[in-house]
């Protein structure tokens, strides 16, 4: 693992610290977290590890050169759920928006994961990656979120060697970039057929 | 996409001065086909003029807390507006609020706290008694106002419901208006606010009606939806004509019914 | 966010602070021979150990967000009065016990509610302290979807992380720990900077630990009620104590003149926002102006003020 970037500056921070500031249990000061030897099956929400072992973490300036290099976007950010009892009639027309070029596969992060639709991903992941491990691939979805961390730990354990996670996620790139709005990948919509996705 | 390689200066400038250069496009026609979806939707394809004077919307550009975004709205026309209706337009329930006025509104100042799940515009639609359509709009930067996890308890979270508090600025001998700004404490559950521990989802419950009448005319009627903040405040003006008193009554979506009266003449700051 | 000028030097303050808020601490990397160089356990007072946090480089103008945890040892036994904000500094923090006493580890102080003052607390599972923590602890971690329950659980297994996690000792009003002729008198506070506030006395020394209800030099963050935070320092105050250790700055502090500064902020945030909501500022411009005066005195201002501002307005707005 290495670092690579350098210490985050201006708009990721501010993402960062809005998006901070309106969560909950903000820390009053550091919290270091550990890696978890597995995938997180912890809250989804909570602080994140500075490291991932196996794997590349980006900071926006490294994110945004990396991009010349054309690589796999995973976006595994949660999506809207329509609350039980809205009310027919009302508008209901969740967006999600995202890098340019990303694959958005909500809920490819949670844990524990149906072992069935793991094994999906997992070939979905393939299919996009034409088979080859080698294939660089961003993982992102919110800062504070767990979900990106356990897909990049996913597919650094499944072999994939050029892994890159992105913990500022969408607030971190939209500080800078524009987003586009993005569907979800139609196979991995497929495997939660019947359910409410993520 | 080929994006450049970007000296961290510059980004940092960037960010701090909202340059144009990385601005995050309130213009993109992406963003302008959801907008003509909406509307259409809303208003059932009615025309809508755009306008810079009918109606104003400010809003911070850049929110502090994505889950209580104030903005403002100024209406011109004497006595023209019917009522305003508020969009948040990438919002998943983008229909955030209808406010209609009564005989005793000032229709000048409107204010309310609302949530922003995402970059958008918000835009502001005028209403004219006689039926025409008018719009404004502010981009607003704030993410995850909508399922941001509520940061206490439930319980805690539904202490007080219902209860309200209302202040008054302004000379009620004047024959002007004066400014009213409604408070009431509910903690508008938008439904999309995680539980981390069960992972279930907490219902929608929040205000879906309020409706204030002055003596016994109507001042204003509020419908909101979910991307109203929790204990919400509005802010909004009338001409007291009598004595009153200020009525509010409160319903929420779960049967929820609040009413208070309050005296306006006293006028206290 | 431009760079900030610090409180008194004008140096620019480390953008390391800046890193951490972002998620990626790089200084906090949690392995235990790290911990060695940069940390230092200081004798602050008999039978008082302080670390004041991790960064050995803080100084008192260029506070960057510590917590100082440490313990006290009586005649029978020990009480850590924080835990720290990494598995990794609990166990450091276990490790500097066991160097300086064979006394058992009797109770460990969860003094409020925020995921740093926490996480150092599994590091004491083994031996099974009582975990002291405020009567309103319980449900706002359940609340905030505390995820240490089940990292811990991952590391300890499932039979220990649930007595680790959460107070086994409750405290409404006050309780009295007796260390073995030390007795040390906890009080449960009001609504102040969280629900959940958690102050002790150290009866044999009179040296106070008020926790985070004491910032120095570092912007205090409102999470509970300012009107409560101002009424529970009124009644620190008149407890009379001499020294403090804050939960934010030096590891020990003379507190009269600690919790005026602290106090003046507060004031000037309770009586600035009154101002902005009398006048009818609204909440957006008010962000911006309120306190304004108090930046240079502390450091992060920028980070912290702001959301302190919106606090304050929506709880005032109320009176």
């Amino acid at each position: 693992m290495r670092l690579s970037g350098s210490v985050l500056k201006g708009a990721a921070i501010l993402a960062a610290v809005v998006l901070l500031g309106a969560a909950p249990g903000r820390a009053d000061s550091t919290v270091a977290v550990p890696e978890p030897d597995g995938i997180w099956t912890g809250p989804m929400l909570s602080p994140t590890p500075a490291t991932l072992r196996g794997a590349t973490v980006l900071d926006i300036a490294a994110l945004d050169a990396l991009m010349a290099k054309g690589p796999l976007i995973l976006d595994v950010g949660p999506a809207d759920q329509k609350p039980a009892d809205f009310p027919k009639g009302s508008l209901w027309l969740p967006i999600h928006r995202s890098i340019p070029g990303a694959v958005w596969m909500p809920g490819a992060g949670l844990a524990p994961l149906d072992p069935a639709r793991e094994e999906a991903f997992y070939k979905r992941m393939e299919e996009l990656t034409k088979g080859d491990k080698s294939t660089p691939i961003v993982a992102f979805c919110h800062p504070d979120c767990w979900g990106s961390w356990n897909v990049a730990k996913r597919l650094v354990l499944r072999g994939y060697t050029q892994v890159h996670w992105f913990p500022e996620g969408i607030e971190g790139w939209q500080s800078v970039r524009e987003t586009v709005e993005v569907k979800p990948d139609s196979v991995w919509a497929g495997t939660w057929a019947g359910e409410a996705q993520p | 996409m080929n994006a450049p390689s970007l000296a961290l200066g510059v980004i940092l400038a960037a960010a701090v001065l909202g340059s144009p250069a990385f601005a995050a496009g309130p213009d993109d026609p992406g963003r302008e086909e959801r907008w003509q979806n909406i509307a259409a939707y809303i208003f059932e394809g009615r025309k809508i003029e755009p306008t810079d004077t009918l109606i104003k919307i400010e809003a911070p550009k850049r929110a502090m807390d994505a889950a209580l975004v104030p903005i403002i709205l100024t209406t011109a026309g004497n006595g023209d507006i019917k009522g305003v209706h508020l969009v948040i337009d990438d919002n998943p329930s983008p229909y955030a609020a209808h406010v209609t006025f009564g005989p005793a509104a000032d229709p000048a100042v409107l204010k309310l706290r609302v949530r922003i799940d995402t970059y958008t515009n918000v835009h502001a639609i005028a209403e004219t008694k006689d039926g025409r359509l008018y719009q404004t709009a502010a981009f607003v930067k704030a993410s995850g106002g909508c399922s941001a996890p509520i940061g206490v308890s439930d319980e805690e979270a539904m202490q007080g419901m219902g209860e309200m508090k209302m202040k008054f600025a302004g000379d009620p001998l004047s024959g002007g208006s004066i400014e009213a700004t409604l408070m009431v404490r509910h903690p508008n559950f938008s439904g999309m606010q995680m539980n981390q521990i069960t992972r279930l989802y907490r219902p929608a419950h929040y205000i879906d009606k309020i409706v204030v009448s002055y003596g016994d005319t109507e001042v204003v009627t509020i419908a909101g939806d979910i991307s109203i903040s929790s204990d919400p405040v509005f802010n909004f003006s009338f001409v007291p004509d009598g004595p009153g008193p200020m009525k509010v009554v409160v319903s929420d979506t779960e049967g929820g019914r609040w009413e208070q009266t309050f005296e306006a003449i006293a006028a206290s700051n | 966010m431009p760079a900030r000028a610090d409180s008194g030097t004008g140096r620019i303050v480390a953008s390391r602070r800046e890193a951490m808020i972002g998620g990626l601490c790089l200084c906090c990397l949690p392995t235990v021979g790290r911990a060695a160089a940069s940390f230092a356990m200081e004798e602050v007072g008999p039978g008082i150990f302080i670390r004041r946090g991790p960064h050995e480089e803080a100084t008192p103008e260029n506070n960057d967000g510590i917590a100082n945890i440490g313990f006290i040892v009586g005649r029978d036994g020990v009480l850590v009065t924080e835990s720290g904000g990494s598995l990794a500094d609990g166990q450091w923090l276990r490790a500097e016990i066991r160097k300086r006493t064979d006394k058992p580890i009797r109770h460990v102080v969860l003094t409020h509610g925020h995921p740093d003052h926490c996480f150092g607390a599994g590091a004491f599972a083994e031996d099974r302290p009582s975990f002291i923590g405020h009567h309103r602890l319980r449900p706002l971690l359940d609340a905030r979807g505390d995820y240490y329950r089940s990292r811990l659980a991952d590391i300890l297994g499932d039979d220990r992380a649930g007595s680790v996690v959460y107070p086994t000792q409750e405290v409404a009003g006050g309780a009295e720990i007796d260390l073995g002729g030390r007795i040390l008198r906890v009080t449960a506070h009001g609504a102040a900077h969280t629900v959940s506030d958690l102050s002790m006395l150290d009866t044999q020394t009179g040296v106070l630990f008020p926790a985070d209800l004491l910032f120095v030099t570092r912007t205090p963050s409102l999470d509970g009620s300012l009107l409560g935070w101002l009424k529970e320092a009124h009644m620190l105050g008149a407890i009379g104590a001499a020294r403090a250790v804050p939960g934010h700055g030096p590891a020990m502090v003379e507190f009269a003149p600690a919790m005026a500064e602290l106090t003046r902020y507060l004031s000037v945030l309770r009586d600035e926002t009154r101002k902005a909501i009398a006048g009818g500022t609204p909440i957006e411009e008010a962000v911006n102006t309120v306190a304004d005066s108090q930046r240079g005195n502390w450091a992060l201002f920028d980070d912290y003020n702001g959301r302190n501002v919106t606090q304050a307005y929506k709880e005032l707005e109320w009176e």
